[in-house]
């Protein structure tokens, strides 16, 4: 089925394939790369290179918590409200508590918001559209009844300068935030190529009914995957407030749908069971990386989102011929 | 196969990065100021008049100035990206409007690390090593509305606040300035306070469903123009007539001065955006040369009623008819 998609080419006499379904967004971010490069002298530099690595970091996060709930053949639209929940209760217990206890909080915050939303998909039955969509309120209520809708911007000085760190501080040459993505990153792989847990996820998104059959507890795994995105979602907005050294009450808004654009753009499918935190990784950068040389060119940001918007045309719709063909 | 792409993928992008890995070949080369516009929702009319004044100055003064818009208050950590962007790029200055003020600061004071000389205008900026700072003292004007009024209503009135966006400073100053003066005339109810983002539709579901709860009221203080119209629509809709609920807001888009002229809108509160823009890229500019510049600058909104619109030198409050940004 790979050869039928693939497309032959021929270069010097040699044959090889070319599934350009699969490589598309590789090719099309180098490209851009390229162009880029020549336009700007600013824009392929380290200092530049590493400015927009730990920008997509905390979009990358929360894109893999997406990922995850996609894989399954969900949607997960609480992700920006949990954000700045998460942000609100973070701040407001650095203030009472300290650092470490803060910080577990906002862990704790996020991962009961994905629980709560996984509960009513997997045992509730609710739509998981519908579930995060009320979570989604539920949350963005919260964060504003939590300090009467105001930032919290108190936080005491010894406590700030140490929780700046996650979101602003360096190991190296390697920002922390980068750090965080990478580690996620490893662990999701991991997860999702190595265990059990993994393979349950794509068989749930490939076809729930033959899933369940086969003995697997569909309901448990769509538990786990909204989890895991409150989850990833905390500790996203924790490196946000980090970088922000405040909490905000409506920071998040714009994370669930950029979140959403970005693993569409790298290859995962809306429908379930095909493409990955590999994927995501493409997307998140392909939008960091435009966006952040589109700025350095000077170019408006209302015709950024017009192309953010095209970019995920494109993608979906070479992922759909894809899907089309097999 | 896989690993084949791959690898051509990473040598085409090695050959490329080897182009300026270690810096931009062209640096110090420069001819021109280039000044970088951060502002947080151009699509509000009150940005497109100040982007007129700042592009117009820029104009005037010989130096570039790019527009940044983060697209809505809530988009700060959108804003903190483009900040860092055009650190990246090299300008020479920043004008910065923050989303919300504590948010920015380690950027801007980055910003400042790298040698950019930076303007805060409008709403607060904590960072300690801003140039120069350019404010509304929207306190003042919550002042201002509240003494406005006690006085019109003898201390009786019934009172509802829009103070705009939540979480905003300068929202959050104009509601404590109408507060501090309000707390001290007794007779006067505020029926509720409600945040809402600032734009029409916004203003016209909170207020939609505020008439219901308070068909009383009988003063509407307002944050800027576009919630104001939102107010207004409601108002309209809900069967009241021009002035039987004296609403007051500030800024003054076409729309808003013919519903001030129609007696729909009591009192306006003018900050002069065009001035106030030229006078930011002039500081920025000045900056740049090495100049001079004020650390603090003050506006002040003039309130404006209706007897006073034909005495008034509207031009520091309006760009010329047929003006649109260009993208």
């Amino acid at each position: 089925m790979e050869k039928a998609v693939a497309e032959t080419n021929r270069i010097n006499g040699r044959k090889f394939n070319l599934d350009l379904n699969k490589y598309g967004i590789p090719i099309a971010f180098v490209i851009m790369m390229i162009v880029l490069t020549f336009l700007s002298d600013r824009f392929l530099t380290l200092n530049n290179i590493r400015n927009v690595l730990r920008q997509s970091s905390i979009l990358f996060i929360v894109a893999c918590g997406q990922t995850l709930v996609l894989l399954t053949s969900g949607i997960d639209l609480s992700q920006g409200s949990v954000i700045s929940l998460v942000s609100m209760t973070t701040a407001l217990s650095l203030c009472k508590y300290g650092l470490v206890p803060g910080v577990i909080i906002g862990i704790l915050t996020g991962l009961a918001c994905g629980s709560v939303t996984g509960l009513l998909v997997g045992k509730a039955k609710l739509l998981p559209f519908v579930a995060s969509l009320a979570m989604q309120y539920i949350a963005d209520g919260l964060a504003l009844i939590s300090n009467n809708g105001l930032p919290v911007t108190n936080i005491p000085g010894n406590v700030i300068n140490k929780f700046f760190v996650i979101g602003g501080g360096y190991v190296g040459w390697f920002p922390v935030p980068l750090i965080i993505a990478i580690v996620v990153f490893l662990i999701l792989y991991f997860v999702l190529k190595k265990t059990k847990l993994g393979r349950y996820i794509y068989a749930v998104g490939g076809n729930k009914e033959a899933a369940r059959l086969s003995g697997i507890n569909v309901d448990r795994i769509q538990i786990i995957v909204f989890a895991l995105s409150g989850l990833l979602s905390a500790l996203a907005s924790i490196v946000l407030t980090a970088r922000m050294v405040s909490g905000q009450p409506i920071v998040g808004q714009e994370y669930s749908m950029q979140s959403l654009g970005a693993t569409v753009i790298g290859g995962t499918l809306l429908t379930g069971g095909k493409g990955g935190v590999t994927n995501t990784i493409f997307g998140v950068l392909f939008i960091g990386f435009m966006t952040n040389g589109l700025n350095i060119l000077g170019i408006s940001t209302f015709v950024q989102r017009v192309l953010i918007g095209a970019v995920i045309i494109i993608s979906v719709y070479m992922t759909s011929i894809k899907k089309k063909r097999s | 196969m896989k690993k084949t792409v791959i690898s051509v993928l990473l040598i085409v992008a090695c050959l490329f990065s080897g182009f300026n890995l270690m810096g931009p070949a062209v640096n110090a080369a420069k001819d021109e100021i280039v000044v970088a516009v951060m502002l947080p929702n151009v699509g509000d009319v009150y940005f497109q008049k100040k982007w007129y004044g700042y592009s117009t100055a820029a104009k005037k003064l010989g130096v570039k100035a790019l527009l940044y818009d983060a697209g809505g208050y809530a988009n700060v950590s959108k804003q903190i990206n483009q900040v860092e962007d055009v650190v990246q790029k090299g300008v020479d200055a920043i004008i910065y409007h923050p989303c919300h003020s504590e948010a920015g600061v380690p950027v801007i004071e980055e910003a400042i690390r790298q040698g950019i000389k930076v303007v805060n205008d409008n709403q607060p900026c904590p960072a300690p090593s801003i140039h120069s700072t350019i404010m509304i003292d929207f306190f003042a004007t919550g002042r201002a509305f509240a003494q406005w009024v006690a006085l019109d209503s003898k201390g009786k009135g019934k009172v509802i606040i829009l103070p705009g966006p939540v979480g905003g400073d300068q929202n959050t100053l104009l509601l404590q300035g109408q507060q501090e003066v309000f707390r001290r005339f007794p007779g006067i109810e505020i029926l509720d306070i409600q945040y809402c983002e600032s734009n029409v539709a916004a203003g016209l579901r909170v207020m939609e469903d505020l008439i219901q709860a308070h068909p009383d009221v009988e003063y509407i203080t307002c944050f800027a123009d576009q919630l104001t119209q939102g107010v207004i629509q409601a108002l309209r809709a809900a069967g009241k007539k021009p002035g039987e609920v004296k609403v007051l807001g500030f800024n003054m888009s076409d729309l808003t001065k013919s519903l001030f002229e129609e007696g729909w809108i009591t009192v306006l509160g003018l900050s002069r955006p065009v001035d106030m823009a030229s006078q930011s890229m002039e500081i920025a500019v000045s900056l740049v040369k090495g100049e001079k510049v004020p650390e603090m600058t003050w506006i002040y909104h003039d309130l404006l009623t209706r007897d006073m619109l034909d005495v008034t030198d509207l031009k520091p409050n309006s760009v010329p008819k047929g003006w649109k940004i260009k993208f």
